[in-house]
């Protein structure tokens, strides 16, 4: 398993959650993946690129085949799709094996430039889910009912997290709004064993922040809210929108 | 080498001039180190000549072995440029696997691919006839022998 690659060109997106009650993608991805081929860029799909636990059979069967057949567009030219492992993407991980064209790896060590940049979901640093691993899974499954019924409540679970926030004093403490502030402690844990920046996904908060030691945190958020995706470019990061027909 | 002594959250860094050494081989100091910064070659004795084993970038680790071992330092680590490490002891290394499991995972691959590199190595030596394979079996019981011991230098 190669986690340390080199690409002086990468997209960043995470946690598309395809299937999800909420997810409103269509043409997205396909435009998406077309930019990525013509600018030739490789792309990185940070984690949650398939929701299992909020999904149906029948909306997964309806979005997820187009993910395959653009990673396949994008091998043909020899460009690399990494496929970062999710927090939902653990039980799918075993099927994620006979995906021939993406690299599935755990975290991505990459060399763009002379930087050095950490690509991770980030799930590990989510205290919740890393101290309640099965209260967690079983939080997202029973709040994938009510998204079933009403798909507009996550809109409110992403005001609630902000308000949280801001309530915790993450804020004060330099986090990215809406997520714990543990994420913003682990991008300087990583910071610290070498890395030049730190792209996590998972809150569905994008954002980045500048750390103490001049360093980046950025967080590619998630297109349940808002299609942001990262790019990087010989090591140069930037958070963008993509917008629609672009 | 020059102690910032400044602890950046729970750990130590230190930092060190091009040419200036790490770690000695046959030392019986017990870290971790991780390069923040710059970059070292690792070098071992033979005989009367330095062989270059390999060279560290940012971001890798060394001083595994002997932390986890309680062993000698097998290879002198010197730097090449101004070189910051992060120092980490036992008690550290296991917050720090706890806090960023990842670490741990890239720990493992790296002792993977060195036991690979070694069974590489080593099938090249015995196909080549450098090395016999009574010589090898007295190696592997000298080496078991140690380790029921405690281990070398332990």
């Amino acid at each position: 398993m190669k986690t340390e690659v080199e690409e002086e060109r990468l997209l960043v997106v995470s946690d598309l959650h395809l299937g999800n009650p909420y997810c409103k993608i269509r043409s997205e991805i396909n435009e998406f993946f077309t930019y990525a081929k013509k600018r030739g860029f490789s792309v990185c799909i940070n984690g949650d690129g398939f929701d299992l636990a909020q999904s149906s059979a029948r909306r997964l069967a309806r979005q997820a085949p187009q993910m395959f057949q653009e990673s396949a567009r994008l091998a043909v030219d020899g460009l690399n799709v990494y496929y970062l492992i999710g927090n939902h993407d653990i039980v799918l991980e075993h099927f994620y094996d006979a995906w021939g064209n993406v690299n599935i790896l755990p975290f991505l060590n990459l060399w763009s430039g002379d930087k050095l940049i950490r690509i991770e979901h980030g799930h590990l640093y989510d205290p919740i889910y890393a101290n309640h691993t099965l209260g967690h899974k079983i939080g997202t499954w029973a709040f994938g009912l009510i998204l079933h019924l009403y798909p507009e409540a996550y809109r409110a679970q992403m005001w609630a997290e902000r308000m949280l926030s801001r309530v915790r004093g993450d804020l004060k403490h330099g986090g990215i709004p809406g997520e714990p502030i543990e994420f913003r402690e682990s991008a300087i844990s990583l910071i610290n064993r070498g890395f030049d920046s730190v792209v996590f996904g998972h809150t569905h908060h994008a954002g980045s922040i500048s750390l103490d030691s001049g360093k980046e945190y950025f967080n590619t958020g998630s297109w349940l809210v808002r299609p942001d995706y990262v790019v990087i470019e010989q090591g140069e990061i930037s958070l963008r929108t993509w917008e629609h027909g672009a | 080498m020059f102690d910032i002594s400044k602890r950046m959250g729970d750990d130590i860094v230190q930092e060190f001039d091009a040419g200036e050494i790490i770690v000695h081989e046959g030392d019986e100091s017990r870290e971790l180190y991780i390069l923040q910064s710059g970059s070292a070659e690792v070098v071992k004795k033979s005989g009367s000549r330095d062989i270059r084993l390999a060279t560290l970038k940012k971001g890798q680790f060394f001083g595994e072995m002997s932390l986890l071992e309680g062993t000698a330092r097998s290879a002198t680590v010197r730097a090449l440029k101004k070189t910051r490490v992060l120092v980490i002891k036992p008690g550290g290394l296991l917050l720090k696997m706890r806090r960023d499991p990842t670490f741990a995972f890239e720990m493992l691959q790296q002792l993977s691919a060195r036991i690979l590199r070694m069974d590489q190595a080593l099938s090249v030596a015995l196909d080549s006839g450098n090395l016999t394979s009574e010589t090898f079996r007295d190696i592997t019981r000298k080496a078991e022998a140690e380790t029921a011991q405690g281990g070398k230098g332990r």
